[in-house]
């Protein structure tokens, strides 16, 4: 899944910066830890979190394409009205424009009181994976934390960490094969990599089930991807849209090299536009579970631990 | 590990392709923003059949570029850009928007084949398994209650148990810290009713996947990496005596009679080996030091066709059919969703004034009627009925999940409950009037349960469930989940 609606959302999201100060002392990890570890579920290529949401329980998908906090209608839209649709009348775009305020979050142990999250309708996710949806979950709520994500043992590790950025109890544990400060918008973290030499910006969305390169890459850029197929995307209504298929080869963050991600190709125009910045690509599930990756929002600091097993 | 494997698969996968493809590496290239396919003479059908499909070019206009024609219309969307003996380039150009992600959408689905995922499906078990633990007590089964104990990790502050039993649940089973062997061991222990079967499972330490460490039996599940694996048996083996054997094993068709067995553990005066199988009849006997004996504690015994006699069970719910009155009829047969609607198959025994059968069911909603001397009836002792005039059948609901209710509508004529559990069939399942309410339980497998009401023919949300979702038509389908029993 690709997230766009996160770019829909992100023009609302100094409410954000401004939740932020109205949050409780006993939000976040539980007070006296420095360190939550949030185990994940995979559904498919998507990273799933259990959460508890004001007695409804299920699954947030950890998707740092979405700047904001989505919550699916099917379970929410009891904050917004009590109509049924015969009487209000669907034009399938409910929950666009949509803002609830939650009263109780429990996610694995991260807590939060009065969030404010938007509403949209992922049903079609839901019923394509079998899986309840409560919503989405990107590093909006996460960014006071140092987010170490570890797809390769389903955990994400949020550490506590002072204004500096520096975590409260050091931990050896991770050794970073690369760092660079990344770029944010609006909670969402862009990072630069090489594919032939060239310095492209990715997105990093672990809501993205593959990578995605912008098929106006330079040329020498898409010479050294493999085409394999056209296909297409549906998407929730009757939009589609046919992309190539390929695998990236030469995708390299500094000195590390990564082989044989799968890949799309298709135009990032208007995720660019929507977003607010220009971007080259996406990466999505091959890259995350290529290494172990963290993210520090005060030093705006990316790095990865690069699992060997993965690379050759 | 996972990673090795997900690499292995991956590589496999290439090499596998390149077995299959050589060209394929070379057949689609990015050129000036066209899509470039070099498309080989030589090809045999097959192969330009899989190009046209990977390529999404009609199958026609993949024959008619091989047929030697040097230019395309417009219309088609693809040029001839090269015609050699050997090979042909074909272009197209993916007009603006097209191969562009939209906004419209919230979200955007990658509806591709190797994404389908269905967490619900279940896995064929295996005929026969047993347990192997490192630690005997790591499980432990009474009745239907496993209990799991985890010796290890007693630092830990919070122990989940999570695995195919609660969906892979992070925070539905906490363990308990318990210290209650009088010599201050502490361990992490919980209980939970399981019906037999297999089951895969992890424990979580303080947010992190473990697998069992006093369990051997393990797998690899895709996006979980090795979990651990138990069976929750169905029966206890038990031969009681030979004391003095060295060696008793049970064999069975299970294990195609294989003559080592598996081998039964000594406890007190008995040798004991508890046992999953699956649902079905099955015959077994005992060796014990290679004297072959039937289970003397099971009376059903029977001969074989060399006249061996064997031990027989049967796994899995029995259920009883019965007609009371008819005290003149002949025959009466029972007929049903069951067996395809044999007419002839299940013959009802007399017996005290009764029509009476026993036969094993799996657990779901089946349709039956009897034929008494020919005339298909419904059963008069059961209200629940499907269908409508002369099919208007019988609804037998074995191990209901679910009891649909909704209140009012007292004036109503017919209530009937339709869903994605039986196709969105608008006559099918009718609801009984029970004072204010009209109910009906239904078996429904684990996972999400769309459905509706239909009153006197108007379709309705539930009106007692707030979560509903969107449909094709704007009117809704109510949403409910159903957990695994």
């Amino acid at each position: 899944m690709i997230n766009i609606a996160a770019a829909a959302l992100l023009f609302l999201s100094s409410i954000s910066d401004q939740r932020a100060s109205e949050r409780s002392s006993t939000d976040g990890i539980p007070p006296g830890s420095d360190l939550l570890v949030i185990p994940l579920k995979n559904a498919g290529r998507l990273f799933m979190i259990e959460a508890e949401i004001d007695n409804e329980k299920g699954n947030l998908i950890f998707d740092t394409g979405a700047g904001e906090l989505v919550l699916n209608t099917t379970y929410f839209r009891k904050y917004l009205s009590k109509n049924a649709p015969e009487s209000r009348g669907i034009t399938g775009s409910v929950g666009k424009t949509a803002s609830i305020r939650t009263e109780n979050m429990n996610i694995s142990g991260l807590r939060f009181s009065g969030v404010q999250a938007k509403l949209s309708d992922l049903s079609h996710i839901e019923n394509r994976r079998g899986v309840k949806v409560l919503g989405l979950i990107g590093f909006g709520l996460l960014r006071n934390y140092e987010v170490v994500i570890d797809a390769v043992n389903n955990e994400l590790l949020l550490y506590r960490i002072n204004s500096k950025g520096e975590r409260a109890s050091e931990s050896n544990l991770f050794r970073s094969d690369h760092t660079q400060k990344f770029v944010e918008i609006n909670n969402i973290v862009f990072v630069s990599g090489q594919v032939d030499g060239k310095v492209l910006r990715f997105c990093l969305d672990t809501g993205a089930e593959t990578n995605v390169i912008d098929r106006y890459s330079p040329k020498t850029v898409l010479e050294t991807f493999t085409i394999e197929r056209s296909t297409s995307l549906s998407g929730a209504s009757s939009a589609r849209a046919d992309v190539l298929v390929g695998t990236m080869n030469d995708f390299r963050l500094g000195n590390n090299q990564f082989r044989n991600m799968q890949t799309i190709i298709t135009s990032l125009n208007t995720m660019s536009e929507a977003y607010g910045i220009e971007m080259d690509g996406m990466l999505g599930y091959d890259f995350f579970i290529s290494g172990t990756i963290c993210i520090n929002f005060i030093k705006k600091q990316f790095d990865i631990q690069i699992n060997r097993k993965e690379q050759r | 590990m996972k990673n090795r494997l997900l690499y292995i698969m991956c590589v496999l996968a290439t090499f596998y392709s390149c077995l299959n493809d050589p060209a394929d590496d070379s057949v689609a290239r990015l050129e000036n923003d066209r899509l470039v396919l070099t498309l080989n003479s030589n090809w045999n059908a097959g192969e330009r059949a899989d190009i046209a499909r990977k390529y999404n070019i009609d199958t026609l206009l993949m024959e008619s570029i091989f047929s030697g024609i040097t230019s395309l219309p417009d219309s088609v969307g693809w040029k001839i850009e090269k015609r050699g003996k050997k090979y042909i380039e074909i272009s197209s150009f993916p007009g603006e928007g097209e191969f562009e992600l939209q906004t419209s959408d919230d979200f955007m689905l990658l509806d591709m084949d190797w994404q389908k995922a269905e967490p619900y499906a279940d896995k064929p078990v295996e005929k026969v398994g047993i347990n192997m633990l490192a630690d005997d007590e790591a499980l432990s089964f009474m009745d239907s209650v496993v209990t799991f104990k985890l010796k290890s990790f007693k630092n830990a502050e919070e122990v989940y148990l999570s695995g195919s039993f609660n969906s892979w649940s992070t925070m539905s089973i906490p363990m308990n810290k318990v210290s209650g062997d009088g010599i201050g061991n502490t361990w992490w222990q919980v209980s939970i009713p399981l019906e037999p079967g297999k089951y895969t499972y992890k424990y979580i330490v303080d947010g992190s996947w473990k697998i069992d460490p006093d369990n051997k039996l393990k797998e690899r599940e895709e996006g979980r990496g090795v979990v651990s694996m138990l069976y929750v048996p169905v029966k206890i083996f038990e031969l009681a005596g030979y004391n003095n054997a060295r060696k008793v094993v049970l064999t069975g068709n299970f294990i195609n009679w294989k003559k080592s067995g598996i081998e039964m553990k000594r406890s007190g005066n008995k040798w004991v080996l508890p046992l999953f199988l699956r649902n079905g009849t099955w015959s077994y006997k005992f060796i014990a030091d290679g004297k072959w004996v039937a289970d003397p504690s099971n009376p059903d015994t029977r001969e074989d066709a060399f006249g061996n006699l064997n031990s027989f069970i049967s796994i899995g719910d029995k259920y009883y059919f019965s007609l009371k009155g008819y005290t003149d009829a002949e025959k009466v047969v029972l007929s049903g969703s069951f067996n395809n609607w044999s007419t002839n198959e299940l013959v009802m025994r007399r017996e005290e004034g009764k029509f009476k059968i026993e036969i094993s069911l799996d657990p779901g909603n089946w349709e039956y009627k009897f034929i008494v001397d020919g005339r298909w009836i419904t059963d008069p002792d059961n209200p629940y009925t499907t269908g409508s005039g002369d099919y208007l059948n019988s609804l037998a609901v074995l191990r209901p999940s679910y009891i649909f209710v909704l209140e009012g509508n007292s004036g109503a004529e017919t209530v009937m409950v339709t869903g994605n559990f039986n196709n969105w069939d608008p006559g099918s399942y009718r609801m009984v009037k029970e004072g204010n309410l009209w109910k009906l339980p239904l078996h429904l497998k684990p996972g999400k349960c769309l459905y509706k009401f239909i009153v006197d023919g108007k379709w309705i949300l539930d009106p007692d469930n707030e979560n509903w979702e969107e449909n094709e038509y704007g009117t809704g389908n109510s949403v409910l989940w159903v957990e695994r029993p």
